[in-house]
């Protein structure tokens, strides 16, 4: 039977609700979906955070530390709004690392959960999603994990607000542990960089800028898609124009692949740099003894002087039997800022957590939090360094807990 | 009730009152779908938003494979260059979203026109590999070209407009896609399509220009495509290429039409509902969606090649009510 036919015999024989089939479809799919309302005696908050997808890393870190929040919320009782105790519950939902599920999973936490306030996902591209949708639906969301340059660059936010680290900071760390260490170099640097938002920023923009000012020779400054996996030539132009200093600036995988690459090549620099990609673990686990000596930029470690610091480290490992990660702190920190502004809103109205959220000014698990007028708040930057699977702080001097593999083994 | 039988497609009985009856239905159908984001609560709009859009995607495709059989694995490539299109468009010259999205529909058609000459020599298999080249290729420019914002992509940077609006804009491209696709799948093109579609070779020896044939199901899903990318960037705010060229709006599509019906008049529409639905059900349970749909492609591919609505069909037929006729 063909198409034709079917219209024939609905239009034929059929009665005419027959022929609305689709239109019942819809219905009846409409009707599985009602939207279960929020509990009139709980306080929804939503994340959508890429529990899979190339990202999945990140989001379990951070669906951790934004769990562990709430529940010790909720252990102590909840929060008092108007006066009575109510639980805070937690509602995550997987954006598999792509921008438009991030935007309809903000959507819907917000118009089917009934959120009432939100946290965010990871890298610039998710977060920037959905905090679009927080801006667009007046709903407070803060989040961390997003560059605050990247974020800046965005829009004037007025319901979102971000802790994280300044690029320029971070990438200032090469040149300043290069002078208070007294490291020896030829000061000739090549530059790799994806050109993603921070890749074009730091790699693009600050690092050639900050070498000149402080009397390096950028020799090399090479840009490439975030997936590119074939860096056999820029690190050939490297070595042959004898860099000492490699700066890289690039996801895990593709990070993974450039120190192969230079390793492969016999090529030997004395500093190498490489942001973002170097931070989790699974870029030692992947290069085993390669990994040694290469430098990344950090703003958390179990060892920094806040409160909860060492504990959080702990639990972390005691629960999951991993490695603890920095993100289990400024998701932790994200979510107990957003609740410490519930609180102190004693409301579930937007407007008053948002201005609540504004008011945050105290010491968290990454150190002292206060936002600025752009809505962002910087962490304190240290230099981490791969050293057979652990990364202890080189730099600086007065947080250092190791010393510097110099130069690179 | 009179019947006329069409020459050119002999098979096939046209009622002289069930087409007015459809249309009538069928205009009552959209002014309900523009008069719904004034009763829906927000939930079903964004929902109904979501669902307009695959719907979309899934007839174009279901145009291409189900009735050309031009199995196009590039619908994100026209998807993301719509979507491209649109924002630049009402960033860099202050267009407003029709204006914006007419544009991504043209910019989709040249890109067929100019793409066409090139896949057009590809059959089969490879023709698919090729539209997905096409999409990848496009990706890969759009990353390297610094005037897309590279892997950053681009922010639109006026208001946007409220979800409601959003979804009245989808309604019209629905009924812009549903009028092509009556157009497109109960014409005399219909029978040609389908004919260069089993086979080629013989169809042109007859007089069917199969190039010209094929070109105007391209041209006219491309354009689809492209609208549906620029609403969707639109909605979004923010677009970026690994988002707007991801494999997901290729491979979306894909399992719509086949769950709904492959070269099924209501395939694309029953298969976006059952789509989104199961994705709305299992939002908590990620893992459970793409297992359950995956699960379901493979049973439906095994026991019901034709989807959702040939099972449908065929119990209907079961029970004697259907007149016999040859398989689409």
């Amino acid at each position: 039977m063909t198409t034709t036919s079917l219209h024939q015999w609905l239009s034929r024989r059929a009665p005419l609700a027959r022929r609305l089939v689709p239109i019942a479809l819809l219905s009846l799919a409409a009707a599985f979906a009602t939207a279960p309302a929020r509990a009139a005696d709980e306080i929804v908050i939503g994340a959508s955070i890429p529990l899979s997808g190339p990202l999945a890393g990140f989001g379990s870190f951070q669906k951790w530390g934004y769990s562990r929040a709430v529940d010790e919320v909720n252990k102590a009782g909840g929060i008092a709004i108007d006066g009575k105790k109510m639980p805070v519950r937690l509602v995550l939902r997987d954006d598999k690392t792509d921008p438009n599920a991030t935007a309809a999973n903000t959507e819907s936490l917000l118009s089917r959960d009934k959120a009432v306030a939100l946290l965010g996902s990871c890298t610039p591209a998710l977060v920037n999603a959905g905090a679009l949708v927080a801006e667009r639906k007046k709903i407070p969301l803060v989040t961390a994990c997003n560059p605050l340059e990247a974020f800046k660059s965005v829009r004037k936010w007025t319901y979102v607000w971000d802790l994280f680290f300044h690029e320029p900071e971070l990438a200032a760390i090469p040149f300043k542990a290069l002078r208070d260490l007294k490291l020896e170099t030829n000061k000739k640097v090549a530059i790799f960089h994806d050109n993603g938002p921070d890749g074009q920023v730091v790699g693009g923009t600050l690092w050639p800028n900050m070498a000149k000012d402080a009397g390096y020779d950028v020799v090399q400054n090479a840009s490439f898609p975030i997936d590119n996996t074939q860096f056999t030539s820029i690190v050939a132009e490297a070595k042959a124009k004898g860099a000492d200093i490699v700066l890289i600036d690039a996801i895990t995988p593709q990070a993974v692949s450039i120190r192969k690459q230079i390793a492969s090549a016999g090529y030997t620099p004395k500093l190498l740099v490489i942001e973002k990609g170097a931070e989790p673990v699974q870029f030692a686990e992947a290069l085993g003894k390669l990994a040694d000596g290469v430098v990344v930029g950090g703003y958390w470690d179990p060892s920094f002087p806040y409160p909860g610091a060492k504990e959080l480290a702990t639990a972390f490992e005691s629960e999951t039997k991993l490695t603890s990660s920095q993100h289990i702190a400024d998701s932790y920190a994200a979510a107990q800022i957003l609740l410490d502004a519930i609180v102190a809103a004693g409301s579930l109205d937007p407007e008053k957590i948002n201005t609540a959220i504004s008011r945050t000014d105290k010491t968290y698990v990454v150190g002292p939090i206060k936002f600025d007028e752009n809505h962002t708040a910087k962490l304190p930057l240290v230099m981490l360094q791969w050293q057979s699977g652990k990364t202890p702080i080189v730099w600086p001097a007065d947080r250092a807990n190791g010393k510097i593999l110099f130069p690179v083994p | 009730m009179t019947v006329l039988t069409s020459q050119s497609t002999p098979q096939r009985t046209i009622s002289i009152r069930s087409p007015a009856i459809r249309i009538v239905i069928a205009c009552i159908a959209f002014a309900a779908l523009l008069a719904a984001p004034i009763v829906l609560p927000t939930y079903f709009v964004e929902i109904g938003f979501k669902l307009l859009i695959y719907i979309v995607l899934a007839e174009a495709w279901n145009l291409l494979a189900g009735y050309g059989g031009l199995v196009s694995l590039g619908t994100s490539s026209f998807f993301g260059l719509g979507a491209y299109v649109t924002v630049g468009l009402i960033n860099q010259a202050g267009a407003g979203p029709l204006q914006a999205l007419a544009a991504s529909a043209l910019a989709g058609t040249a890109v067929a026109i100019v793409m066409s000459r090139g896949l057009f020599r590809l059959r089969g298999l490879y023709f698919t590999v090729g539209t997905l080249a096409l999409a990848e290729a496009l990706r890969l420019f759009v990353i390297n070209v610094p005037w897309f914002g590279g892997a950053t992509g681009l922010f639109v940077t006026v208001d946007l407009p409220e979800i409601a609006a959003l979804f009245r804009y989808a309604t019209l491209l629905l009924a812009l896609a549903a009028l092509v696709m009556a157009l497109a799948t109960g014409s005399r093109f219909s029978v040609l399509l389908r004919a260069v579609r089993d086979d080629e070779d013989a169809a042109s020896q007859v007089g069917v220009r199969a190039f010209r044939i094929k070109l105007a199901a391209f041209i006219v899903a491309s354009a689809l495509i492209a609208s549906a990318g620029g609403l969707q960037a639109i909605k979004l705010g923010a677009i970026e290429p690994y988002g707007s060229f991801g494999l997901q709006w290729s491979v979306d599509p894909l399992a719509i039409v086949i769950i709904g019906g492959l070269g099924m008049r209501f395939g694309a529409m029953v298969g976006a509902v059952f789509f989104v639905a199961i994705g709305e059900l299992l939002a908590d349970y990620p893992e459970l969606h793409v297992a359950i749909t995956g699960v379901t492609l493979i049973l439906l591919i095994r026991f019901a090649p034709r989807g959702i609505c040939g099972l449908a069909e065929a119990a209907l037929r079961r029970r004697g009510a259907a007149p016999q006729e040859a398989h689409p």
